[in-house]
C-alpha cells in the first residue's frame, strides 16, 4: 500500500463555475416536485434537461477531451456535477452515458488489439460529449470495479448474444457498450439501440429517479471496439471511475438531505418551539454534519486521484465508496426520521433521496465490497 | 424446532438464597469489607498488589475467608449439581442469583461468596470418584481454589492449535506445555489443564486433566499485568508434571467438550452479570442525574443525558430479557449436555454477545454521566468499564460468538431460531 500523499482538494475557480451553472439549470429544470411528477409519468427521463445541460454546459462530455470534440475536463469537474445531481435526484443519463460509457471509450481510444474500432470509438465519445446520443454500459449496476470480465454474453462474427441484468440507463440509451467473449476472448462491442436483435426489459427498482433494464441480445449486431486486455482494463477503469464519481453524487445527496432537514428544524414547532431545538436533534444533525464532512475529504480525494491518475487510486476511490455510500443512507435516513409524519409522504421529496441512497449503497459494489478491497489492498486477504 | 420453556420468574429457593445471600452480605460481609479498608492493601476491586504484581495478600486473604463462609453458609454453589454438594440451581434460577449478587454485590466482597473461575464449574462434575474426593470436595468447601488453563501464548481464541501435550506411561499422564492468561494463576491449588492427546484428531485431540499445584514440575510464571488491574492473571508451566490417570476429567478425547463446557458456563453467567452490574450502573447513573446540576438546573432535565439514561435502561432490559428467555431455554436443551446442540450453542453466544456489548455501551455512557469523577481511579464507573471491556475478550471473543452463532445458523434446520 502506497503512502497517503497531501493534495489541494479544496474546490478551485473552475469547479464553482461549474457548480453554480449546474445548480441554477436544475433548479430551474429539475426541481424537487418536477422530478417528483416526472416518476410517476411516462417519461421517467428527462432527456430535454439533458441535452441543454450538454450543449450548453458542455457536461456530457467533461471527461472528453477537446480534441475529440468534449469539454475537456476532468474527473474533479465531474465530480462536482455529480454532486450537484445527487443534491437534485434528477433523472438524468449521466452515470450511465457521461461516466460509465465514456469512461470506457476512452480507455479503448489507443486500442492495440482492434485498430480499426479506433474510428468508432471516436465516433461515440463525440456523440456521447455533446449529448446528441447516450449510452451506457452493459453491466449489472451492482458490479464492483475488482469483478471479473463478465462471461454473459458471446460474440460470433460480430453477432452477440447473451443477457445483462439491471444495467442502469439503459432505458434511455441509443448505444450500449457490452463486455463479450468472442473468438479472441474478452472483447468490448458497441451495439445501437434499438436494433434488431436487441431487446430490453424494464426492471422495477426502487429508485424511480434512476432506471435499470434488463438487455436482452439475441444476435444483435455489435462493432468491435476493443479486444482481450484492452477490453479488461477499459471496464475496470469504466467501472472505478463510475464508483469514485459515485460517491461525490452520494455527497451531494447527502448534503441536501442535511440541509433540507436543518431548515425544517428551524421552522418546524412542537411544544411551543422549533424542534432543533432540542437538544437531541441538534446533537443527530451534528452527527449528520460530521459524517457529511467527512465525506466531502473521501469524495474529493477520489475525484482527484481520478483526475491525476495517481497510483493509488484504486484505494482511495474504495475509501470513498465504502463511506459515502454509508453516509448518503445516514443522512437520508435521518432525513426521513427528522420530518415525522411529513417525511413518510409521496409528496415531500425524503423518499427520493432515501431510495436514490439506498440503491446506490448497492450500485459499483457495496461497502462491505470495497472494505474487503481495501483489506486486500492493505495486505490483508478476506477469508 | 420450538423449545419448551420453564417459567422465567424467580423460584422459591431462588427468594430463599437471595434471603440469606443478603443476611450474608450484612452480617458477614460488611464487618470484612470495613476491616480490610483498615488494612492499606487497597480493595477488592483496586486491589494493591506484591512486588511480583500479583493481588495483595491481605485481599486474597479477606476473599478466601468469604468463599469459605459462603460455602459453610451454602450460598458458594448452587450451580453444583445436588448428587457433589451443590443446589442444583437451573439456569434461570442461577441468572436471578447472579443477578442478585452483582448488584448488591457492587464490587465488594460479596462476589467471592458466589462460586466463579476460582471455585468449582460444571465442567468438574465428570470427574472420576477418587478424584471428587480428593480435588472436587475441597473445592467444593472452598478449602482451596481452582483455575482453568486452555489458552496459551500462541493459541487463544484457536483452541485446538494448542501445543502442550499429555503423554501416557501406564497408569500416568505426563504432561508439558505452558499456558498463558490464566486467571488465578497466582493462587491456585487445582488446575484443570487441556492438553494435547492426540495430535491430528481435530475436536477429539484433546482431554482435561486436573493438576494439583504441589506437583513436581508445576511451577507458576509471572503475572500478566491486565486493564483490569487486579493481579489475578498470570502464566503457569507444566514441565514434565506427572499425575495419575484418575486426575483425568472425562474421557480421552473429551477435552475440547469439557473446556466448552466450562467456557459455556462462563458465557451463560454474563447474562446475571451484566443484568446486575447494568442495573447498578443505572441507579447510580439516574441519582448523578438527579444531583449534578449544569446551569442551574439538573443534568438530568438536558435531553441529551435524559437519552442517555433512556438507552441505558433499554440495553439492561433488553439484555437481561434475552438472556432469561435464552436461559430457560437452555434448560430445556440441557446446558452443558455432550455433545451440545448446535441450538444450545448458539444461545450460549447469543447470551455473551448481547450482553458484553450492550454491558459495554452501558458501562461507557455511566462514566459519561459521571463527568471527571467517573473517569477517577477506584471509582465504580471507571472500573465497571474497564471490566466491561474485558468482557469481549475471554471465553471467546465476541467475534468467536459470532462464528458460533453463525456455524448454528448454518448447521441445519434444527437450528432454525
Ligand atoms: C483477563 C483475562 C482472563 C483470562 N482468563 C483465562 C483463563 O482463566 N483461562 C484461559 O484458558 N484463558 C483465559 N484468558 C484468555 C482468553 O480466553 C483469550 O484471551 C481469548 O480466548 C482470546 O484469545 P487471544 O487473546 O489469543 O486472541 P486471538 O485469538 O489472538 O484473537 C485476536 C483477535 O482476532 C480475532 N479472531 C481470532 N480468530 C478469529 C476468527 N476465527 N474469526 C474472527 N475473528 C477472529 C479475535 O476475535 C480477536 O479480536 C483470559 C484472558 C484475559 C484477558
Amino acid at each position: 500500500m502506497s503512502e497517503p500523499t497531501t493534495r489541494d482538494l479544496l474546490y478551485g475557480e473552475v469547479e464553482d463555475d461549474v457548480r453554480a451553472s449546474a445548480r441554477k439549470l436544475l433548479a430551474d429544470r429539475c426541481a424537487t416536485d418536477a422530478v417528483l411528477a416526472r416518476c410517476e409519468s411516462d417519461e421517467p427521463y428527462d432527456l430535454a434537461t439533458w441535452r441543454t445541460l450538454s450543449a450548453e454546459l458542455g457536461f456530457a462530455g467533461l471527461l472528453v477531451p477537446e480534441a475529440d470534440g468534449g469539454a475537456g475536463a476532468s474527473a474533479r469537474e465531474a465530480a462536482v456535477v455529480a454532486e450537484e445531481l445527487g443534491r437534485s435526484v434528477a433523472p438524468l443519463p449521466f452515470l450511465g452515458s457521461a461516466v460509465l460509457a465514456t469512461s470506457a471509450l476512452l480507455a479503448c481510444k489507443d486500442s492495440q488489439t482492434c485498430p480499426q474500432g479506433r474510428a468508432v470509438v471516436r465516433e461515440l465519445l463525440a456523440a456521447l460529449g455533446d449529448g446528441s446520443r447516450t449510452g451506457t454500459l452493459a453491466v449489472p449496476l451492482s458490479t464492483a470495479p475488482g469483478a471479473g470480465f463478465p462471461d454473459a454474453v458471446r460474440a460470433t462474427g460480430g453477432c452477440l448474444t447473451g443477457r445483462v441484468g439491471s444495467v442502469v440507463d439503459l432505458d434511455v440509451a441509443d448505444v450500449v457498450l457490452v463486455g463479450a467473449t468472442d473468438e479472441d476472448g474478452p472483447a468490448l462491442y458497441a451495439v445501437d439501440l434499438p436494433g434488431s436483435g436487441a431487446t430490453r426489459h424494464p426492471v422495477v427498482s426502487l429508485d424511480l429517479t434512476r432506471r435499470v433494464t434488463d438487455l436482452e441480445l439475441d444476435g444483435a449486431a455489435g462493432r468491435r471496439v476493443a479486444g482481450a486486455a484492452d477490453a479488461e482494463v477499459a471496464l475496470h477503469a469504466a467501472l472505478t471511475t463510475g464508483a469514485g464519481l459515485l460517491a461525490a453524487e452520494q455527497l451531494g445527496l447527502a448534503e441536501w438531505c442535511l440541509d433540507t432537514t436543518v431548515e425544517f428544524a428551524k421552522t418546524r414547532y412542537q411544544f411551543g418551539r422549533p424542534i432543533g431545538s432540542f437538544q437531541a436533534l441538534k446533537h443527530r444533525l451534528a452527527d449528520v454534519w460530521a459524517a457529511v464532512s467527512t465525506a466531502r475529504s473521501v469524495a474529493r480525494a477520489a475525484a482527484n486521484a481520478l483526475a491525476t491518475g495517481a497510483a493509488d487510486t484504486e484505494l482511495v476511490v474504495a475509501v470513498a465508496a465504502a463511506y459515502c455510500s454509508d453516509t448518503a443512507v445516514l443522512a437520508a435516513e435521518e432525513c426521513v426520521q427528522l420530518h415525522g409524519g411529513i417525511g413518510m409522504t409521496w409528496e415531500h421529496p425524503a423518499h427520493l433521496y432515501l431510495c436514490r441512497a439506498k440503491t446506490s449503497q448497492l450500485a459499483l459494489g457495496t461497502p462491505d465490497g470495497h472494505r474487503a478491497t481495501l483489506a486486500e489492498l492493505a495486505n490483508l486477504p478476506a477469508t | 424446532m420450538t423449545i419448551d420453556r420453564a417459567g422465567i420468574a424467580p423460584s422459591t429457593r431462588v427468594r430463599d438464597y437471595v434471603e440469606r445471600f443478603d443476611r450474608f452480605l450484612r452480617d458477614t460481609v460488611a464487618p470484612a469489607e470495613e476491616h480490610l479498608a483498615d488494612q492499606g492493601a487497597g480493595t477488592p476491586w483496586q486491589p494493591a498488589l506484591d512486588d511480583a504484581g500479583r493481588m495483595h495478600g491481605t485481599v486474597w486473604q479477606a476473599r478466601r475467608e468469604v468463599q469459605r463462609r459462603a460455602a459453610a453458609a451454602g450460598l458458594y454453589t448452587p450451580h453444583m449439581p445436588t448428587e457433589l454438594g451443590g443446589s442444583g440451581f437451573s439456569r434461570v434460577e442461577m441468572m436471578h442469583v447472579e443477578e442478585h449478587v452483582y448488584h448488591v454485590g457492587g464490587l465488594g466482597l460479596g462476589l467471592a461468596a458466589l462460586a466463579w473461575t476460582e471455585g468449582p464449574g460444571p465442567h468438574l462434575a465428570h470427574v472420576g470418584e477418587p478424584a471428587r474426593r480428593r480435588l472436587l470436595e475441597p473445592l467444593m468447601a472452598a478449602e482451596t481454589t481452582a483455575a482453568f488453563a486452555n489458552t496459551e501464548p500462541h493459541a487463544g481464541s484457536d483452541v485446538l492449535g494448542m501445543t502442550t501435550r499429555a503423554t501416557r506411561d501406564g497408569q500416568h499422564w505426563v504432561i508439558d506445555g505452558r499456558k498463558a492468561w490464566i486467571t488465578n494463576a497466582h493462587f491456585c491449588d487445582t488446575v484443570a489443564v487441556v492438553a494435547v492427546t492426540e495430535p491430528g484428531a481435530g475436536s477429539r485431540s484433546l482431554s482435561m486433566f486436573l493438576v494439583e499445584s504441589d506437583r513436581p514440575g508445576f511451577s507458576r510464571g509471572p503475572d500478566y499485568p491486565t486493564m483490569l488491574d487486579d493481579g489475578l492473571t498470570g502464566e503457569l508451566n507444566f514441565d514434565g508434571v506427572r499425575v495419575p490417570d484418575e486426575n483425568r476429567v472425562g474421557e480421552v478425547g473429551q477435552g475440547f467438550a469439557l473446556a466448552m463446557t466450562y467456557i459455556n458456563w462462563r458465557r451463560m453467567c454474563r447474562g446475571g452479570m451484566c443484568a446486575g452490574w447494568g442495573a447498578l450502573l443505572l441507579e447510580r447513573a439516574v441519582r448523578r442525574a438527579r444531583s449534578r446540576r449544569s446551569g442551574g438546573r439538573p443534568i438530568g432535565e438536558l435531553q441529551v443525558v435524559g437519552h442517555q439514561l433512556a438507552d441505558m435502561d433499554a440495553d439492561v432490559y433488553s439484555a437481561r430479557a434475552m438472556s432469561l428467555q435464552a436461559q430457560s431455554e437452555l434448560d430445556a436443551l440441557g446446558p452443558f449436555t455432550i455433545p451440545l446442540p448446535p441450538q444450545a450453542r448458539r444461545l450460549v453466544s447469543l447470551i455473551k454477545v448481547v450482553n458484553d456489548e450492550a454491558f459495554f455501551r452501558v458501562a461507557d455512557r455511566a462514566v459519561a454521566l459521571h463527568g471527571a469523577s467517573g473517569l477517577g481511579l477506584g471509582s465504580v464507573e471507571e472500573k465497571l468499564f474497564r471490566v466491561a471491556r474485558d468482557l469481549k475478550i475471554p471465553a471467546g471473543t465476541v467475534e468467536i460468538q459470532r462464528n458460533a452463532i453463525a456455524q448454528a445458523l448454518l448447521a441445519g434446520p434444527d437450528t432454525r431460531p
